[in-house]
């Protein structure tokens, strides 16, 4: 009897365990407006002028581009369809997608991407674009839905490239017609179409009906609101004025995840955060006493208690999202006796004194490396200033040591070449190694994979020799959203692609 | 009266003019170039060059001066670095929700200021006086930032009555209102217990009370009315800290008004911008004190002889 029953009671739960399975939980419902807490404004919406990493979220979401990255970081085409790389990588033919518009109607096609190209090429415009596409020496159009790039020499990361700003086809009617004000009309190709931006309030943008993929976008409208302030933006996802949050600070990562009804979703991020030491300038022209630095400063005790646990510690300019990573290297942990031994190698027993120029966000961490260099004698003075003034000695090589972080690049190229290679455009520590230009230069021009990561390795190692750069901490990449909230796909380069999510109320 | 506007408005045109000249030459000063913070940290020397020439950063100062004022007193404030915006309707778009704040503020602050301020001054060393000497000592001394936090942790997340943040109608004004009025309140409060303190050691105000006048129009209209011409001091001289903490409150809630534009604009070096909003603040601040000095007149006769 009692088995009987059993048997009944299993019986009931597995078909209830069936209907859960088959249960339409995950299709998607259409319609809604998702809110999203931004933690700054947009500055404007012309991609090929924009500098603020905060301007790509809308942007992604109103743009075509032609490649995108997916979630193993994997190249996928999106306004191109196939491509070729021919003549040992010196020449790429993009084969377009056909049928697609622009949201005021134009066409998209071979004729506007080349016109793209020579926008962000054209000097009068100052594109930081600019340089991001300078390997290209020539666009040609071959037919309506045909492209030829040609390069000046090979260039691995291109297509990475394409999935950012450099990719994001624009209209050209579009910039025609309003021309500097294009910064606040934009056209694109993407699922949704600008509606409107009150500065400091809110940008909203709808759905696009004559996008391309079918049945894509769900919901009928995005708003992005910027919030400044951490703490009210995180207050503001609790009692439910947004949906969806950008930018948690890592104090209320744990709170976040207490609270019910809230999602959280932590994934390495593209990001570096570390110290530049300038090495034209006392005492950082000696190797030993960069060296010192780099063994005595305690990166696992920064990541526990500046970063709460979140994010990695950093040893290289690749975080753990990137292929390019060396996990097998090891000597970056603190050894004070190392330290102290590279000192006395670099003339300075007796320590020294040095000026750290940094955000007061930083204060916290630098305040804990202050401590840690103290322990071996040396004395680090932190100088907290504003964002504008700290950029500006930076660019001016105006530190001795200074603070600051890179938000990264889906190739590993764009996280090192810059810094590390002599001729490098952030380059600002004037850091140069023949070697290291050398195996830049080749990661940069290989298409294999693989090969490329054993040149990265070596990147590597040869800059935690050198340091001219204290890498400290790889960010976690934290994003927060109700429950309600279906179908986000969360990737390292932290975009918020709402394409394909949708609101289960209405 | 008119003529009194008229000689007051001709006395501002220097003060503005020097004002200009002040808000022009600190920001050239300024460390930061806007074109690095626009066109991002790997910009090229030359597309640096290029975009100082487009907005004609390569001049001489003083011809971007004389360029600017010229085009400022013709009501051209020239355009956004960043968006195009001319910097006049950033302005007026941004300038209902400060001056709603700013109103709001005023109004909560006088709300508790006048009542209190009467009655600690009318039972002196009362508990209401102690209470109030309290109140005026904590909102004096609290910082802006940390008076916000602590009203959005009680009222918006813990009791849910009121946003957190964004601007959506007198309601979500609320909070930032009273972020912005309490050290006004304050202030006002133990202005408005002095003056009241003064008056009633007056003469006429026992020549009333003697009358057998009520103790309601004795403290009304004889006290009250010479008591205010202080508090009406101390809210022309505020005018100008209020402005100035809009920045705080606006960014704190993120409310779209003129002191988060300022400060935006500051951080991004966006100079047309920070130009036409200081100057814009200075006319704001000139027209207000000219406001009090009208009501002083109606408060006090004997200055409308002179």
């Amino acid at each position: 009897m009692a088995g009987w029953r059993r048997m009944v009671l299993l019986g009931v739960l597995a078909s209830v365990g069936f209907w859960l399975a088959t249960a339409p939980a995950d299709a998607q419902v259409r319609g809604g407006t998702l809110r999203i807490g931004m933690d700054a404004d947009n500055t404007t919406m012309d991609p090929h002028l924009s500098t603020a990493a905060v301007d790509r979220q809308v942007y992604n979401n109103v743009y075509g581009k032609l490649f995108d990255i997916d979630a193993k970081f994997g190249i996928v085409p999106q306004l191109v369809q196939s491509w070729e790389v021919k003549s040992g990588g010196l020449l790429y033919v993009f084969k377009l997608r056909r049928g697609v518009k622009f949201h005021d109607g134009t066409d998209f096609n071979a004729d506007i991407v080349k016109w793209n190209f020579d926008r962000m090429r054209d000097p009068a415009l100052a594109s930081p674009r600019r340089s991001e596409i300078a390997p290209v020496k020539d666009v040609k159009v071959v037919d309506p839905y045909t492209v030829e790039l040609a390069l000046a020499a090979p260039y691995a990361p291109l297509l990475s490239v394409l999935t950012d700003r450099a990719g994001m086809m624009v209209s050209k009617a579009a910039v025609e017609k309003y021309k500097d004000d294009y910064a606040r009309n934009p056209v694109g190709t993407g699922p949704f179409r600008f509606v409107e931006w009150v500065k400091d309030d809110h940008l909203t943008i709808k759905r696009f009906d004559g996008y391309w993929e079918k049945g894509l976008p769900y919901l009928d409208e995005v708003i992005y609101r910027p919030i400044p302030d951490q703490s009210v933006r995180f207050t503001a996802m609790r009692t439910g004025q947004i949906d969806f949050m950008h930018q948690i600070a890592p104090k209320d990562v744990a709170a976040a995840k207490a609270e019910k009804g809230l999602k959280v979703s932590e994934i390495p991020s593209l990001w570096w955060q570390g110290i530049h030491l300038n090495n034209q300038v006392a005492p950082f022209t000696s190797k030993p006493i960069r060296q010192a630095i780099w063994y005595a400063v305690d990166r696992t005790v920064i990541q526990r208690v500046a970063y709460q646990g979140l994010g990695t510690p950093a040893w290289s300019p690749f975080p753990s999202s990137m292929w390019a990573q060396d996990t097998d290297f090891s000597d970056w942990r603190r050894d004070p006796a190392k330290a102290k031994a590279k000192l006395a190698e670099g003339g300075m027993a007796n320590g020294f004194s040095f000026t750290v120029k940094g955000l007061p966000a930083q204060v916290q961490e630098l305040q804990i490396i202050q401590a840690q260099l103290k322990d071996v004698g040396m004395d680090m003075k932190i100088e907290q200033l504003e964002f504008g003034k700290l950029l500006a000695d930076l660019n001016s090589h105006n530190f001795v040591a200074l603070r600051i972080g890179w938000s990264g690049r889906p190739d590993p190229d764009g996280n090192a070449h810059a810094f590390l290679h002599s001729k490098g455009g952030l380059n600002r520590v004037r850091y140069s190694n023949p070697k290291m230009d050398e195996l830049l230069d080749a990661a940069r021009s290989e298409g294999d994979q693989a090969k490329r990561k054993a040149l990265y390795a070596q990147v590597t190692r040869i800059a935690a020799e050198d340091a001219p750069y204290i890498w400290i901490h790889h960010d976690a990449e934290v994003k927060v959203w109700g429950e309600h909230v279906k179908g986000f796909e969360h990737i390292s380069d932290g975009m918020i692609r709402v394409k394909g999510v949708s609101l289960d109320k209405k | 009266m008119l003529q009194l506007i008229g000689r007051r408005l001709l006395a501002t045109l220097p003060l503005l003019l020097a004002v200009s000249v002040v808000v022009f030459s600190f920001i050239h000063m300024l460390p930061g170039d806007p074109a690095v913070l626009f066109l991002g940290e790997e910009a090229t020397p030359d597309n640096l060059a290029r975009f100082r020439a487009k907005l004609g950063f390569d001049r001489p100062l003083v011809v971007q001066y004389g360029d600017w004022l010229g085009h400022a007193v013709r009501g051209d404030l020239g355009r956004s670095i960043r968006t195009n915006q001319p910097v006049t309707q950033a302005i007026v778009e941004r300038l209902p929700v400060t001056l709603r704040l700013i109103g709001m503020a005023m109004l909560i602050s006088l709300c508790i200021a006048l009542p209190l301020g009467i009655i600690s001054a009318v039972k002196r060393n009362s508990g209401v006086d102690l209470a109030s000497t309290f109140f005026a000592l904590f909102g004096f001394s609290t910082p802006n930032f940390w008076l916000g936090l602590i009203l959005i942790y009680v009222f918006a997340l813990v009791l849910r009555w009121l946003p957190p943040s964004g601007f959506d109608g007198t309601r979500s004004l609320i909070l930032p209102a009273i972020t912005l009025g309490t050290a006004l309140a304050a202030l006002v409060t133990r202005q408005l217990r002095s003056g009241m303190l003064e008056v009633l050691r007056q003469d006429y105000v026992r020549t009333a009370q003697a009358k057998g006048l009520a103790d309601r129009l004795v403290i009304g209209k004889h006290a009250l009315k010479n008591a205010l011409i202080s508090v009406v001091t101390v809210i022309g001289l505020q005018i100008g800290a209020l402005l100035g903490n809009t920045i705080i409150t606006e960014s704190l809630f993120a409310l779209p008004g003129v002191g988060r534009l300022m400060i935006d604009s500051v951080f991004s070096r966006d100079f047309f911008v920070v130009q036409g909003v200081i100057l814009f603040l200075a006319v704001g601040y000139v027209v207000a004190n000219l406001v009090v000095d009208i009501l002083y007149s109606y408060l006090d006769p004997r200055i409308r002889v002179h």
